[in-house]
């Protein structure tokens, strides 16, 4: 038994040790778990944000229509809401990405008493970010349509903020 | 002259470094603050975005209600009214030092945004 099986004893046990560093083997292990994690919470707090935002929009912007003289005036008094956001939201780079349906329960849509529902959407993802268009291409991309025929407005891709806001047209309003 | 190497009982010689293993936590705690900040960023942002829409609300409705607390816009509706628009920046807490200690860069901050109808 002699120095060979002493030699072959030593090998063994080396190969057998496996017992690593556990705060590499943590880092290693821990970093490629949490980066989409990350990435996820980011994302939703993304989304949460712009939801909270369009939903705003959505309330402010029926409140306009349903203050106007005239259907094409809530039309344009909609599309300033949405153009002012826009700029001040975003000095710098152009953002736009508002689309919107607007439902009317009554024949008029601005008859007092009538029902006004408006569906806002908005791109938000980073490549619409960078690749925005001007307000004219929501502004041709808008639909309007009654409760029969609801129309769904040209989409972008990316993610989508959606919020929906009903308003009523004033009685005294004639 | 030569130190002899330092060998366990088996015979081998042993560079498990706890040292340098260590060191590997100094990048994880960066990318942990980093994230941090980034979370801490989007909450404060949410919030001072709700309370500012709020206070947008209410001066609409009502009147300049306290202190200012943004820049306030205001522009006239087409066939009546006027657009509120208020703009503002909160500050945030800074959890990673990105040259503020050096004078070079302020503290981070976010912008806010509101708007309101006035009839």
């Amino acid at each position: 038994m002699s120095e060979k099986a002493g030699y072959e004893n030593r090998e063994s046990k080396r190969s057998d040790r496996e017992e690593g560093s556990a705060v590499v083997e943590f880092v290693l292990i821990a970093t490629p778990l949490f980066l989409p994690a990350l990435l996820f919470f980011m994302a939703m707090q993304n989304t949460a944000m712009e939801e909270i935002r369009v939903q705003n929009l959505a309330r402010q912007t029926v409140r306009a229509f349903v203050t106007a003289d005239s259907v094409t005036q809530g039309h344009q008094r909609i599309k300033y809401v949405l153009d002012r956001y826009s700029e001040i939201e975003s000095k710098n780079q152009k953002r736009y990405g508002f689309t919107y349906n607007l439902s009317c329960g009554g024949e008029r849509c601005l008859t007092p008493g009538s029902r006004v529902k408006i569906e806002l959407y908005r791109s938000f993802s980073e490549s619409s970010i960078s690749d925005e268009t001007t307000a004219v291409h929501a502004w041709s991309s808008y639909s309007v349509s009654d409760d029969s025929g609801n129309q769904q407005s040209n989409g972008r891709g990316g993610r989508k903020a959606i919020a929906v806001a009903t308003g009523i047209v004033d009685k005294w309003r004639e | 002259m030569n130190k002899p190497r330092n060998l366990n009982p088996n015979g081998d010689s042993r560079e498990e470094g706890s040292i340098e293993a260590g060191l590997t936590l100094i990048p994880t705690t960066a990318f942990f603050l980093l994230v941090l900040q980034f979370v801490v960023a989007g909450s404060v942002k949410t919030v001072e975005t709700m309370n500012l829409q709020s206070w947008l609300n209410r001066t609409a409705l009502y009147a300049i209600d306290g202190e200012i607390p943004a820049r306030v816009l205001s522009s006239p509706l087409p066939g009546g009214g006027e657009l509120l628009m208020a703009d503002s920046s909160s500050k945030v807490p800074a959890f990673v030092a990105t040259g503020s200690a050096l004078g070079g860069e302020r503290d981070p901050e976010v912008s806010l945004q509101a708007v309101a109808i006035r009839e």
